[in-house]
């Protein structure tokens, strides 16, 4: 879709309306260069976008009426308070004076910013920013949303806030595509993720899609002492296809079926008389895969 | 279409005044204004309080008069793109609806509003202050063909001159670079002056000449600013 050096290639997402996808890669991996081209704001050498029925790159214009966006690396009007800004934005989405005056309010209400409405942007740390820059993003009531790295730079407790707005968000049936460096917040926020590297696209699917892809989830089974994990681990492979792999007194079993497997572990090691300390299913998270996507 | 444009237009005013370099311009539009009334009051005490030796004044300190106003012009139209770059609000205002001419309009307008308006100002002031302070003797009409052109075509065709410059200069500078234009265009006016002190045609031929030149400058960097502004330059640049 773009060059070579700088771009992406050869991505093909649908995303359903009401979802929230996340874009997972590296720095420079073309994430951002993604949400621009869906924005309209960098056209493509080929290819093609259709937000809501919209084509991307001969509507850019209306595709900008239905859409919010909060950039990565935004910044505000300093020498403008918070009202003032959301004003100004509403005002160059043509939004009409009563219902601008409604919305500003109301957004300033469920993001907690009317204490702070009369504030110069300039005096205001960065999860405050970040928020009036939300509010600016959802100011003319978009179906679809980009998030570009919503969380960076904030504290924990401005995160976990940015973090429900956005869960807040997708039960509203909001459709969302977000970009970010944290993974276990992305596996809350999001139910689909797509892996980019290098401006390609990985894998692309539901959260539990794309983790199958890259990494099974694991049956762990602690024995009395390393010798019972030894004869467990001769035994299981006898009977079972799955990988086992044997380290002091414990033994992981890699499975596609970890449930149906646990059962099956457990009366096998019983049956054998070897006592089990514990048996647990392990779920691989999006750590797991994300580190096993970018090294390939 | 034009509410968005004025409210771009209103807004790039409001935050140019805000800023200490709006300060700056007033001190320079003391500083001009100071020496022109000072040079006229001269001219005047050795020509004598004429109406016409006052027009002949005029048409010569007006250009220095002149500087004040480009140099708003050239500074807020540089916050158009640069200073919008430079604080990291450009990419959210280009994912708004508003066209491409929609915004470049709207900061273009806003630089060409403040310059008349400051033109209008620093020329009434001076002028003003000339009339009033001296007895002059009215032996003809004030505003002769020269100072005509001068006043209402030339100097504020200088202004949307500057404009234009600065607003498209924008597009590839940093705001750290807008003192240049500044000194630049202060530097362009004060050669005009000097050319027009030293080369022979009569006043009313050189403003033409130089109207002319400034309509042709329009022309050119209008067709040049719109064929060159487009998105995707300006967000590949961020």
């Amino acid at each position: 879709m773009y060059d070579d050096t700088h771009g992406i290639s050869e991505i093909t997402l649908a995303i359903s309306n009401g979802t929230s996808m996340s874009l997972l890669g590296r720095n420079g991996a073309g994430k951002t260069t993604l949400i621009r081209t869906l924005l309209g704001l960098l056209k493509p050498n080929s290819g093609g976008a259709i937000i809501e029925g919209i084509d991307v790159i001969a509507d850019a214009r209306d595709v900008r009426k239905i859409t919010g966006y909060l950039p990565e690396a935004f910044g505000l009007y300093n020498d403008m308070t918070v009202t003032e800004i959301l004003d100004y934005a509403a005002k160059l989405e043509r939004i009409e004076t009563v219902e601008r005056t409604n919305r500003i309010h109301s957004l300033l209400e469920k993001l907690d910013l009317t204490d702070i409405k009369d504030m110069k942007a300039g005096n205001l740390s960065k999860g405050l920013s970040q928020k009036v820059g939300f509010a600016r993003a959802l100011l003319n009531d978009p179906q679809v949303i980009f998030l570009d790295e919503p969380t960076s730079g904030l504290d924990p407790v401005a995160a976990r806030t940015m973090e429900n707005l956005v869960t807040d968000l997708k039960h509203e049936g909001k459709t969302l595509l977000i970009t970010s460096h944290i993974l276990p917040e992305v596996e809350k926020m999001c139910d689909h993720v797509s892996l980019i590297k290098k401006g390609h696209l990985l894998a692309s699917g539901t959260l539990d899609e794309v983790k199958s892809k890259y990494c099974h989830p694991t049956v762990l089974i602690r024995l009395q002492d390393q010798n019972c994990a030894k004869q467990a681990a001769i035994l299981l492979r006898k009977n079972f296809n799955e990988p086992i792999d044997q380290e002091d007194d414990k033994i992981i079993v890699q499975t596609n079926k970890p449930d149906e497997v646990t059962a099956s572990i457990n009366k096998k090691l019983e049956d054998a008389n070897l006592a089990v300390y514990e048996i647990k299913k392990q779920d691989s998270s999006l750590d797991d895969v994300y580190f096993k996507a970018m090294e390939e | 279409m034009v509410n968005v444009i004025l409210e771009i237009a209103k807004k790039e005013i409001k935050t140019f005044f805000r800023q200490s370099r709006a300060f700056v311009t007033v001190v320079l539009l003391l500083i001009f204004g100071y020496i022109s009334v000072y040079e006229i009051q001269n001219v005047l005490q050795h020509s004598g309080y004429t109406s016409s030796a006052l027009s002949a004044a005029l048409g010569t300190f007006l250009f220095l008069v002149a500087v004040y106003p480009a140099s708003i012009t050239s500074g807020i139209s540089f916050m158009a793109f640069a200073v919008e770059r430079d604080q990291k609000t450009l990419e959210y205002l280009l994912s708004l609806p508003p066209s491409d001419n929609e915004i470049f309009l709207g900061k273009f307008l806003a630089a060409v509003i403040a310059g008349l308006s400051c033109l209008a100002l620093a020329f009434s002031l001076v002028i003003g202050y000339t009339v009033f302070a001296n007895a002059i003797v009215w032996n003809g009409p004030l505003f002769n063909g020269s100072l005509s052109l001068l006043a209402f075509v030339v100097a504020p065709m200088l202004v949307v001159t500057f404009a234009l410059i600065a607003s498209i200069l924008s597009r590839y500078l940093s705001s750290r670079d807008s003192f240049v234009t500044n000194l630049v265009s202060m530097a362009v006016l004060l050669g005009i002056f000097a050319l027009k002190e030293t080369i022979t045609l009569d006043a009313f031929t050189f403003n033409l000449l130089i109207g002319v030149v400034l309509a042709v400058a329009i022309v050119g960097m209008g067709i040049f600013g719109a064929k060159n502004f487009n998105r995707e330059k300006l967000v590949a640049r961020l």
